[in-house]
């Protein structure tokens, strides 16, 4: 395995990591590793090339089910505020 | 002592911002059990029933209905130092991968005086550890530099006018915001005024969290991380004289 074959996996497992940040939606991280992927691609010999094609991109699909809902955790509406018992609140509450 | 970072995420409009919030509290001696090893219970308890005092706290994201993507909590009992604490987190990471390579419910363990609990989203799989190692390492660095932000501190000169009308709501920066914020965009600046009626705004606050998080930003044309930096904001109903401070959201 080449030292540019270990960077692809590499940067591929950082493109998974910001697109699950982010829900799919483009950013400019992933910009900058699809960028670095795609100079590496040149590095790899025909065989990696071979082999990469045929895992296919199935794990770096985008998930586009994340647009529209979360994870299920929400944070708070803010954090306690310091030597206060208030509980959260929404701005409807007290407007 | 309960010390938490989150990975949170915001969506808003074609962009998601994402960062870590991390924030620490304080507990009296008698709500930390001594020899607190031995009940990994506790941390439910905390983190949901009694966080305690919030004394330090570092925000990527302005708190407050964004989704939480992973979690790091840490308990333990007040006087712990960042070495011990360093220390343990860290020797935790093995058992972290090993855990997720099994299954994907909350990981959690302790030694005699502290407790760790680390959770995830689905979607990471293979790579938990990085994100454990990213949310600890957050986490220790608010527990050595304990700074609260400045919304906490400063006090706020960003005024929404909201006028309440019929069955609208309008909202428009105060004049002396507006002079300011041209100082910092340019000569010619102006802000828009937005109107919304009261179905609509139910109907996008169901979805989409308070409207003035959404309001905010494109009278002002800051992020809410910037006005959170500028002191946060206010927001004023010169009809009935009522001020709400953002993003705390109380009376003031």
């Amino acid at each position: 395995m080449s030292e540019a074959f270990k960077r692809y996996r590499h940067l591929e497992g950082d493109l998974v990591y910001i697109r699950w940040q982010h829900a799919g939606f483009e950013s400019e991280e992933e910009e900058t590793i699809l960028d670095a992927m795609e100079k590496v691609w040149y590095e790899l010999s025909e065989g990696e090339q071979k082999l990469l094609y045929s895992e296919g991109t199935q794990s770096l699909i985008r998930d586009s089910s994340e647009k529209t809902s979360n994870s299920g955790w929400v944070d708070g509406k803010i954090q306690r505020i310091p030597d206060s018992s208030e509980s959260v609140i929404a701005l409807r509450e007290v407007a | 002592m309960y010390l938490s970072a989150h990975r949170v995420r915001r969506i808003t409009g074609k962009r998601a911002n994402v960062g870590i919030n991390t924030f620490l509290y304080q507990h009296d001696a008698h709500e930390i059990p001594e020899e607190i090893g031995k009940d990994k219970g506790i941390i439910e308890l905390i983190a949901n029933e009694n966080p305690g005092k919030l004394i330090a706290e570092s925000v990527d994201i302005v708190p407050g209905n964004n989704a939480v993507l992973s979690y790091v909590d840490i308990v333990g009992r007040e006087g712990l130092d960042k070495v011990s604490i360093r220390e343990f987190l860290h020797q935790k990471e093995q058992d972290v991968d090993r855990h997720f390579k099994e299954t994907q419910v909350p990981f959690t363990d302790s030694v005699h005086d502290i407790v760790v609990k680390f959770g995830i989203s689905y979607g990471l799989r293979g790579q938990e550890v990085r994100e454990y190692k990213a949310l600890a390492e957050r986490a220790i660095g608010l527990f050595e530099s304990r700074e609260p932000p400045r919304w906490r501190t400063e006090t706020p000169w960003i005024v929404i006018e909201r006028e309440m009308c019929d069955d609208q709501e309008r909202f428009s920066l105060a004049t002396e915001t507006a002079e300011r914020l041209r100082e910092i965009h340019e000569e010619n600046w102006a802000s828009s005024r937005i109107s919304i009626d009261r179905q609509t705004q139910c109907n996008f606050e169901f979805t989409h969290s308070d409207l003035i998080q959404h309001v905010a930003p494109i009278l002002t044309e800051l992020t809410l991380e910037q006005i959170a930096a500028q002191g946060g904001m206010i927001l004023h109903d010169p009809s009935i004289e009522k001020k709400i401070k953002w993003p705390e959201l109380t009376e003031i």
